[in-house]
């Protein structure tokens, strides 16, 4: 068991305690002077919710699956711990050995929202690692970054040394075995970095300068380097089949967000919903075959304990062969007394079935999707989703058993009028009323419908990337507005912070200049931006105004 | 009273739900066992409601043939005996445990600390008689050592100490949400013993422990504190929970056979 490296009597007095020890089920302890390379997983966010990525998950078995790597977790830590590492010099620490997070050979961040970025900026400083790539020397860990988000990187170009471009399964066995060589040679870090450019799907921002034009927009891009790509290639998994996939899972020592064993079913989306950023990402679409899927479940749901199991996919409704899928895992799922937990799925004949036997006597709500409130705006978004549809999927939910229904809406989208927004009210009165078609003695008691809305911000990559957001002003009138056209009583209305969204989209496509603006913002104090209680827009604001950003000009 | 036919199965309501078999009129178990396990080290800082939840995930994963109870939403039938409180260590903590078959406790014991995490310990598991109590309804005490290490105000911690101990009402300020209340913990201490060591004061506690009549150990050593207006560098940790059966305080896992 390794020393903690925060003393008893600070544990003792902040929230959680547990956050910190490491050592949960299924973790590795291995011994740091037998391993050739030490790479520290940094999830920027609290140990709850970093536990409930599945991503990390794999990754981390991933990695640790070879011999010669320890591949150890760091969150960020909560308030609370924070502020007496900083009264007490404690430098920011790797859960498994304990040990400080600039010890190790890499540390690896995974972008998953642009409002976790000033945690990553707190916790390289926390790990008294220099914020700047251009400040580092050779003592400190090469600092690397993936996930999503790192599609478009330049926001955090000025802080991370690589960036990866895909999914992680590809290209880290390369990386590692040219380091280890590369460390055996006596090389330097900066040579390792250089050498990272012969990698494919590896982006190193230093070998790249940006100039810009007087309207602002960039000019030219160009490397610096002979061996820096033009094109950075996005690097997928391409036989999903073969490929690794964990059959153990970490099992947190408190609740987090997402409690249960994940089953990634496949990856890519075929949609193509013009707003969703992970559909375009992720694509091609790539699945697992059913028998390999339950072979998973089964050693996950035995190497955890966990009673209930979760299905990870853009789109499970779409899964090649859902119905024998499904038959299968149940079967599977009752004889482990494990629940079943269905994500969003389409509402139609076989689902409500399906539905049924899962989720038998205790029904949870119904999850629709429509994120436009008329046909024509849906169609400009390429939401395939017919109000008959979600109209008939209710009613046959309705009739046997459910009562509660919930329902996702975006406001700002392009092209978007009146008309469209009035229809979300619309869309969830028409359920109303088809809750009541359903006789007095099949209807399960009241029926309430909760609308909820965000607020539309364009994605890189997305065929929306060159779309205006709507100002904040705007935003705020139009969720006014369909409060005040939703009059039944069983209608709940719930709005998204609409201030957090004008920073999102300023940092979603944003160029390196936006970099400053996210440091500045730092400075001012913002870290968990993606939690109500932390985000201070007014500090954001004047982070902008000090880094010259114009918000009007990125979103 | 009506006889209950035993062979015949009946479908619990909800469709996914397994059929349970009625054995007999009390519950559905075959077997009541009684785990004694062991926490030490970081894992002190792990809350009841967390190791209640970790101790169901390994007991699914050690294929315990753990019975459920019946109804819409079966349960599996796990009974802890007294919640310890974060940052206490302890090497006599209790889960009763209902099975639905046989087991054989060393297989147990092998199994359960085969997948239980550094720190956790199962150090016995006793079988238990069909009619007994559970754990929780059986607590009357507790016995801790805490340990106080000796700093430069060593010669003041063994006086106040006695002093603390020697008065005929220890009096403690109970601040609820509604009312101020004070109690006279002496009420709840059993046995106090000090032994002075070379690097240390240990206090051998025994503390009234259980759902009638309850003294937490950390909420002593706070009296102690702000009457003495010491500052301490201590540590708590609880040695056995006891019964009183027959005029004696007998170790839990002695109920067991």
């Amino acid at each position: 068991m390794s020393k903690l490296m925060i003393a008893d009597n600070i544990l003792e007095q902040v929230q959680s305690p547990s956050r910190y020890i490491g050592g949960e089920i299924n973790t590795y302890n291995k011994d740091i002077e037998k391993v050739d390379i030490r790479f520290a997983f940094c999830f920027p966010d609290v140990y709850e919710v970093a536990m409930s990525h599945i991503g990390m998950q794999i990754l981390y078995h991933y990695f640790n699956r070879r011999e010669d790597v320890f591949c150890e977790r760091v969150f960020a830590p909560w308030e609370d711990l924070e502020s007496q590492m900083r009264k007490h010099q404690i430098p920011l620490f790797t859960l498994e050995s304990q040990r400080p997070i600039k010890e190790n050979d890499f540390i690896g961040f995974t972008l998953q929202y642009e409002m976790s970025y000033t945690n990553i900026l707190n916790m390289l400083d926390l790990g008294q690692v220099p914020i700047y790539s251009k400040d580092r020397t050779e003592k400190d860990p090469i600092v690397i970054a993936g996930g999503p988000c790192a599609y478009n990187p330049e926001p955090l170009a000025p802080f991370i040394d690589c960036f990866y471009i895909g999914e992680g399964e590809v290209q880290y066995d390369l990386i590692f075995d040219l380091y280890k060589e590369h460390k055996k040679n006596g090389g330097s870090r900066e040579d390792f970095i250089e050498k990272m450019l012969e990698i494919e799907g590896i982006y190193v921002p230093k070998f790249y300068d940006v100039t810009y034009k007087e309207d602002g927009r960039i000019e030219a891009f160009t490397p610096n380097h002979p061996k820096a790509k033009a094109k950075i290639k996005k690097q997928i998994v391409v036989d999903m089949e073969e490929s690794f996939y964990p059959d153990k899972q970490i099992v947190p020592w408190s609740k987090a967000v997402h409690d249960r064993v994940f089953l990634e079913m496949f990856r890519g989306c075929l949609r193509g919903c013009r707003f969703c950023q992970a559909g375009m990402i992720y694509r091609p679409v790539r699945e697992k075959s059913k028998e390999n899927l339950i072979d998973s479940a089964k050693e996950l749901i035995d190497s955890t304990g966990y009673d209930e199991i979760s299905l990870s996919s853009l789109s499970t409704s779409d899964y090649s062969h859902l119905p024998e899928f499904m038959d299968m895992l149940l079967d599977t799922c009752q004889n482990e007394r494990v629940n079943i937990a269905l994500p969003s799925l389409r509402i139609d004949k076989m689902t409500v079935d399906l539905m049924n036997k899962v989720q038998g006597v205790r029904k949870s709500s119904l999850t629709f999707a429509p994120e436009a409130g008329s046909q024509r705006m849906r169609d400009v978004i390429n939401k395939n989703l017919s109000e008959e549809e979600i109209l008939n999927g209710s009613k046959l939910a309705f009739d046997a058993g459910w009562n509660r229904v919930k329902l996702y809406f975006m406001i700002g989208l392009p092209s978007e009028e009146e008309e469209d927004i009035r229809g979300i009210a619309k869309l969830g009165e028409q359920i109303v009323d088809t809750f009541y078609t359903i006789p007095k003695g099949r209807r399960k008691g009241a029926v309430q419908v909760a609308i909820s809305t965000a607020c539309f911000v364009p994605k890189p990559f997305t065929p929306f990337q060159w779309t205006g957001q709507n100002t904040h002003e705007e935003f705020i009138e139009k969720s006014r507005l369909i409060k005040n056209s939703i009059t039944r009583r069983q209608i709940k209305f719930n709005h998204h912070d609409s201030q957090t969204s004008v920073i999102e989209a300023v940092i979603a496509r944003g160029d390196r200049r936006v970099a400053d603006g996210i440091y500045q913002a730092y400075k001012g104090g913002s870290t968990f931006d993606s939690w109500t209680e932390y985000f201070s827009f007014d500090n954001w604001l004047q982070a902008f105004e000090k880094a010259d950003i114009d918000i009007d000009f990125y979103a | 009273m009506k006889r209950r036919s035993r062979d015949k199965l009946l479908p619990t309501a909800g469709k996914n739900a397994l059929t349970v078999e009625q054995l007999n009129l009390m519950g559905v178990f075959a077997m009541k066992i009684r785990i004694k396990f062991s926490k030490v080290g970081k894992v002190k800082f792990i809350g009841h409601l967390d190791l209640l939840r970790l101790f169901q995930k390994i007991i699914k994963s050690s294929r315990l043939p753990i019975a459920y109870s019946k109804g819409f939403n079966p349960h599996p039938l796990i009974y802890f005996a007294q919640a310890l409180s974060v940052g206490i260590t302890s090497e006599g903590e209790y889960l009763d445990i209902h099975l639905k078959e046989d087991v054989n406790p060393e297989t147990v014991k092998e199994d359960m600390n085969k997948i239980l995490p550094e720190g956790i310990r199962v150090e016995g598991v006793y079988i238990l008689p069909e009619d007994g109590k559970t754990c929780m309804a059986l607590i009357d005490s507790a016995s801790y050592i805490i340990t106080i290490n000796k700093t430069g105000e060593d010669n003041k911690v063994l006086g106040k100490l006695k002093e603390f101990y020697s008065q005929e009402e220890i009096l403690y300020k109970r601040i609820s949400k509604k009312k101020e209340r004070i109690i006279n913990i002496k009420d709840f201490i059993y046995e106090l013993e000090i032994k002075e060591d070379k690097l240390d004061y240990k206090i051998h506690l025994m503390l009234a422990s259980g759902s009638r009549k309850n003294l937490n150990a950390k909420l002593f050593m706070q009296s102690f504190i702000d009457d003495s207006g010491l500052e301490l560098d201590y540590s708590i940790h609880r040695k056995e929970l006891y019964s009183m059966q027959d005029g004696k305080y007998l170790p839990l896992w002695k109920l067991g056979v």
